[in-house]
């Protein structure tokens, strides 16, 4: 450090020969110090974003609009092998609200198939709002294991529904009726795969234009091969280059080879999440106000029973 | 070092300090100058890659369209018998219709600024393209086309009605996949009984259907839903009860908005 030494008087430096005014090379080297720290990237938000995460107080990697706090694979795995009554609420609560929009609109095909007293809607009520906090619980340890996505792991919660229903009809409605219950259930699900399998029959219809005769061969196809992931959201079929599409193997058995290289040809981007409600099927209109609240429901619950008694008088 | 004396701790404290709001305020400068990079695959990628087509892997959809023709000859010429002349007319009718687009499209690419642009000239760029791809995703020999007129001036009585009968039936069983889509994603909250499913959708598909040009849209699952609300309430209650005809009326006041946007897609919907 030859050239750079202090003088006597310690006011002034000498760089290469040359007298310098201390302050002076103070600020020269402050602003060299200066444009380093910009240089390197270091911006004050990730800056101090670092030293959050560096002291535990950052949310560090957290994926954006996750709600719940996200478990490291140890928390996890330990949180996963708590028993279910004891898992934090914080992993169940998001998804109470949407579960109980489920259940009322189930309550209300329970009430228009089967059109139970009061006690027994009551009583399907209280197993439904029972059986709703157990998935709940379960769709949170989903969640806080990382298993957004993975929606073939989680809970068909309408099926669930379904079924505690039916369990407790059968203890207290005819055989028919419950009977009836179930079909009309498998009527549904049956609707929801066909209309999915015509929506995807439209996306690939707008790529190759199937003819008539193709379009009858090929439904009939992708029904004996359907999979069930494929009809859980529909809204997926409104974005063609993420909606899911049958194996080039089905397709080959109805459509000629031009066709079949065009549709392989297409771009696809996987998958598409619309948030875990709609990815699960579980709410379709709500956001446009379609929603059978309790109130609704009980409503109609009274102005049948109005009716019921009016006709009773009558006769 | 004599720079870290104590006495210029002060001065270095505040120098970082300096650095540290310079580290933010110029990136938010920068933003507002941010310059883009305009490419052929970009605008490509404006008008086709919506449509599901890799642009940047060469694919500009002309692949789809000139399929779509031929699969559509060969389907009217199954079933209508169409003799070589009638053929070829029809041909290069199609043809026409697909290069007038890539014309167009060429034009419109050659008016594009490429390089570094700004977000304003992105923007303009960006809507400039939109009827391109609104066209693309219509069909290019669709109605209005060359190929349609072509097909009513040369076909003969006989074959046009077998032409027309194929397309309704198109269009029919298209739509009615719409339909069930949408009383499917209606049935999410306010499920139906299967006899109620089955009469709403043939309501549905008896009473004036809307007049569509197809392809994927984001909407394409309101159209039966606006369309639904065209419907006479008379004919409406005949499958639903008051609860879900309350609840229905709430959902067509609140998608009433979307006409305008589907009209622009190509839907018009008739007032029953």
């Amino acid at each position: 450090m030859e050239a750079l030494h202090r003088t006597t008087s310690g006011k002034r430096i000498s760089v290469g020969g040359v007298r310098v005014d201390r302050r002076i090379l103070t600020r020269v080297a402050s602003c060299l110090v200066a444009v380093l720290l910009f240089t390197s990237g270091a911006s004050a938000q990730s800056f101090f974003q670092k030293i959050l995460n560096d002291i535990g107080l950052g949310n560090g990697e957290r994926p954006a609009g996750e709600n719940a706090r996200v478990l490291d694979a140890a928390e996890a795995e330990k949180k996963d092998a708590v028993a279910e009554e004891e898992v934090d609420p914080e992993f169940s609560n998001e998804f109470t609200g949407i579960l109980t929009q489920v259940l009322n609109s189930e309550l209300f095909y329970v009430y228009k198939v089967c059109t139970p007293n009061e006690a027994q809607l009551n009583s399907l009520r209280a197993a439904g709002k029972l059986e709703i906090a157990r998935i709940a619980k379960e769709y949170g340890r989903l969640q806080a294991k990382n298993r957004n996505g993975n929606w073939a792991e989680w809970p068909n919660a309408r099926e669930r529904i379904g079924n505690v229903f039916v369990a407790i009809l059968k203890e207290q409605l005819p055989e028919e009726t419950v009977g009836n219950y179930q079909r009309e259930m498998a009527a549904r699900l049956d609707a929801q795969r066909a209309a999915a399998r015509g929506m995807m029959m439209n996306v690939l219809d707008d790529r190759v234009y199937l003819s008539n005769e193709q379009a009858i061969s090929l439904d009939q196809k992708l029904s004996e091969q359907w999979n069930d992931e494929w009809s859980r959201n529909l809204m997926v079929f409104s974005y063609p280059q993420y909606s899911p599409r049958p194996d080039a193997s089905l397709l080959k058995d109805v459509l000629d080879e031009q066709q079949v290289k065009l549709l392989g040809d297409m771009r696809n981007y996987g998958r598409i999440s619309f948030g875990w409600q709609t990815d699960l099927g579980l709410t379709g209109w709500q956001n446009l106000g379609i929603n059978m609240n309790h109130a609704l429901l009980d409503k109609w619950v009274q102005a049948t029973e109005a009716e019921s008694e009016t006709d009773e008088a009558a006769q | 070092m004599s720079l870290f004396r104590s006495s210029n701790l002060p001065y270095m404290l505040s120098v970082l300090v300096l650095t540290t709001a310079l580290g933010t305020w110029p990136a938010a400068l920068l933003a507002q100058e941010r310059m883009f990079q305009m490419t052929e695959q970009q605008f490509n990628s404006w008008i086709f890659e919506s449509n599901g087509f890799n642009s940047g892997q060469g694919q500009t959809g002309r692949q789809r369209v000139e399929v779509s023709l031929t699969a559509r000859c060969q389907q009217l010429d199954a079933t209508a018998h169409l003799d070589e002349l009638q053929r070829e007319k029809l041909r290069l009718a199609g043809q026409y219709d697909i290069q007038r687009f890539f014309n167009d499209v060429d034009a419109a690419r050659r008016q594009t600024s490429m390089g570094q642009i700004s977000q304003e000239e992105l923007n303009r760029i960006y809507q400039s393209v939109q009827p391109l791809s609104q066209r693309f995703q219509m069909g290019l020999n669709g109605r209005g086309s060359l190929f349609e007129k072509t097909i009513r001036t040369t076909l003969t009585e006989e074959q046009l009605a077998i032409y027309e009968a194929q397309e309704l039936e198109r269009d029919r069983r298209r739509y009615e996949s719409l339909v069930r889509g949408s009383i499917a994603m209606l049935e999410l909250s306010m499920p139906l009984t299967q006899k109620q499913r089955e009469k709403v959708i043939s309501l549905m598909m008896e009473e004036s259907p809307p007049t569509l040009t197809f392809g994927n849209s984001y909407y394409q699952l309101l159209i039966p839903i606006r369309h639904m609300s065209r419907i006479p309430d008379k004919k409406l209650r005949t499958v639903f009860n008051d609860v879900e005809m309350n609840v229905l009326k709430d959902l067509f006041r609140k998608t009433q908005v979307y006409d305008q946007i589907l009209e622009q897609q190509g839907v018009f919907l008739v007032d029953e």
